[in-house]
């Protein structure tokens, strides 16, 4: 995963400012403009901008301001509806219609202020021609709507920044985790210690055996370390695992442990979650094999059905309704599948076709040689 | 036992190579004699009736009887003194609390085994008898900790072999043996009704009375007899009584 990206974080008050201070400045450009809109129309027809004179008094202030604008009072109140559209508006996949709702937002809203305005400033007797009010509305209305919109954008380019921000670090600190949980669920220190134990024994009686468990201890560890840094493997990195774990543990429980892995050849490349497969031959080892007296076996068997990988491991212990607690090592392959494989996997526990026993049945999407990307 | 005699040892683990290792430890050692080697926990619990070592050396994880399960369910007088091999840090740490002589981590090596060996011929010769009984005592609580009972171990003459608590029907006990009713024979097992009501699945088992316990689906009937206490009939044919005390408990079997 690329760290490089750097959440936009590191000064947070300049935008809202900046916003803010945009805010006042149009508020006071449009209270200039509005500054006298009856001399303009009733007087000499003058419609070109003009500089306002300065303020001489508090009211004039607060007119220059905007304050009595109606554009301003009907900004406050469609804040919340122009957020709420905002939210919605899609940018990556609907550019254009974003575009779109923008223009007809704006044409609605300087229309609306602009008629509101029309109809409550001037007595009824006393309107001038609509074709001398339009430039007017255009300087009066457009500009603060288009300042309005402007900041609203703003607030929600940077909330929607925030939002990503947020959910890249939480996807990333997900992924960290899963791979954590993927290695802790990998190798548990007994079984570590009980390999060694059988190094040791063997390095008395048959060195080459010693040297054979050693060997293929250290293509574990090898597997797990070079893993480290992926949630995703070819399907073959996991049998080999499966096959290195599973022989070392045959020299270890002797006859009382068989073990069968039919993965073909040709499904080999496709990408699996790391360390999928391991938890589930670690539970059928503990519950077959490791459980009973008699002893037990393992099998590991993919299947490709049309577009659908089918993975099932299955052990001859005494199955899960007998011991239904057991579930619960289950947890880490489930959340694994779902950060794999959101909506498109399914896990399921049963009884082997054979009879006595546990199989679990993993269905996830089949995909061709995927399985070098990177986390 | 004198000094100068050796104490008895057997071995116990379900892994060959690990057996194989300590059993050689045990060879090697002067003040240890290897007498048997077992690899389950029945065979263990037979070894120990038949040959009444001074010094067991068992594995905590075992398929169907761990060591801690084949401590508690020593019978009699003679109680080894016991060193728990395990790979697991938290068996390791609990076995001390259960009162054994030591405990060795995975791989073992000979200088700890050492120590072991050292620090048993120490205790068994000033242990008392009743240090003995607390180890199996601290053991099957140990045991308990470790989940719900799924069997039972019997022993008949030197033999001892499993009852499956799902084949029992009902339990009732005398003194500190409980008396497991399957079909029309009886296991007699070591332990108290308190016990069992604690390592027992409630969801199955289901005390009636202070000195009974019903498998719940074994339960064909349930009569009222006076005031707060019912005749339960099984399946089997047996009848039993329930008590006041636990009469709440009868009227969940009820629905």
């Amino acid at each position: 995963m690329p760290a490089t990206s750097h959440p936009t974080t590191r000064r947070p008050w300049v935008f809202p400012v900046a916003g803010w201070a945009a805010f006042v400045l149009a508020a006071i450009a449009a209270g200039m403009y509005a500054e006298s809109p009856m001399r303009e129309i009733i007087g000499a027809g003058r419609v070109a901008p003009r500089l306002p004179a300065p303020a001489t008094d508090v009211s004039a202030l607060l007119y220059q301001l905007g304050v009595g604008s109606v554009t301003w009072f009907a900004a406050a109140v469609a804040l919340p509806f122009l957020a709420w559209v905002a939210r919605r508006i899609d940018l990556d996949r609907q550019r254009n219609r974003a575009i779109a709702i923008v223009v007809m937002l704006l044409v609605a809203l300087v229309l609306a202020s602009g008629t509101a305005e029309y109809l409550l400033t001037f007595p009824s007797g006393m309107r001038p021609p609509v074709i001398a009010y339009v430039p007017m509305v255009m300087r009066l209305h457009f500009l603060p709507w288009a300042a309005v919109l402007g900041g609203v954008a703003v607030f929600e380019a940077r909330r929607r920044a925030r939002v990503a921000a947020i959910e890249r670090e939480r996807l990333r600190a997900e992924a960290a985790e899963q791979r954590l949980v993927a290695l802790s669920s990998q190798l548990q220190p007994h079984f570590l210690f009980n390999t060694l134990q059988g190094i040791s024994t063997l390095i008395h009686r048959d060195p080459q055996a010693a040297d054979d468990m050693l060997t293929r201890l250290s293509d574990l560890l090898r597997d797990v370390l070079r893993n480290r840094d992926r949630t995703r493997v070819p399907l073959s990195d996991e049998t080999r695992y499966a096959r290195t774990y599973l022989e070392i543990a045959q020299i270890r429980f002797g006859p009382r442990l068989s073990f069968a892995i039919d993965v073909p050849d040709d499904l080999q490349r496709a990408p699996v979650p790391l360390f999928l497969l391991q938890p589930l031959i670690e539970n059928a080892l503990k519950h077959g094999a490791g459980a009973q007296i008699r002893g037990g076996h393992v099998a590991v068997r993919a299947v490709r059905h049309g577009d659908r990988l089918h993975l099932t491991v299955e052990d001859d212990g005494p199955g899960f309704a007998s011991a239904p607690m057991e579930r619960v090592g289950l947890g880490n392959t489930r959340e694994r599948l779902r950060a794999a494989f959101p909506d498109d996997h399914h896990i399921s526990l049963g009884a082997p076709d054979s009879g006595a026993g546990a199989v679990v049945r993993i269905d996830i999407p089949w995909q061709e040689d995927a399985g070098e990307q990177p986390a | 036992m004198s000094v100068t005699q050796s104490m008895r040892a057997v071995v116990v683990d379900d892994e060959p190579l690990v057996r194989e290792r300590i059993s050689a430890l045990v060879r090697e050692t002067s003040q240890l004699e290897l007498v048997g080697q077992a690899e389950n926990g029945l065979e263990a619990l037979n070894l120990i009736s038949t040959l009444q070592p001074d010094l067991l050396f068992i594995d905590v994880e075992m398929p169907e009887l761990s060591g801690f399960g084949v401590v508690a369910a020593i019978e009699g007088d003679h109680v080894p003194g016991v060193v728990f091999v395990t790979a697991f840090e938290h068996y390791a740490l609990r076995a001390f609390d259960v009162g054994a002589i030591d405990y060795l981590h995975k791989p073992v090596t000979p200088q700890r085994f050492a120590a072991a060996v050292e620090r048993a011929r120490q205790r068994l010769q000033q242990g008392s008898a009743t240090q003995r009984r607390a180890l199996v005592e601290g053991a099957a609580l140990a045991e308990r900790e470790r989940g719900t009972r799924t069997r039972y171990v019997v022993r008949r003459g030197k033999v001892h072999y499993f009852v499956p608590v799902d084949q029992i029907d009902w339990i009732d006990s005398a003194e500190n043996y409980l008396q497991l009713h399957v079909g029309d024979r009886a296991h007699l097992a070591r332990g108290t009704l308190k016990e069992a009501e604690e390592e027992l699945d409630p969801a199955r088992f289901a005390r009636i009375h202070r000195s009974t316990i019903v498998a719940i689906d074994r339960v064909q009937s349930v009569r009222r007899h006076e005031s707060g206490v019912h005749l339960v009939q099984l399946r089997t044919g047996a009848n039993l009584r329930s008590s006041r005390q636990y009469a709440e408990r009868v009227r969940r079997l009820l629905r």
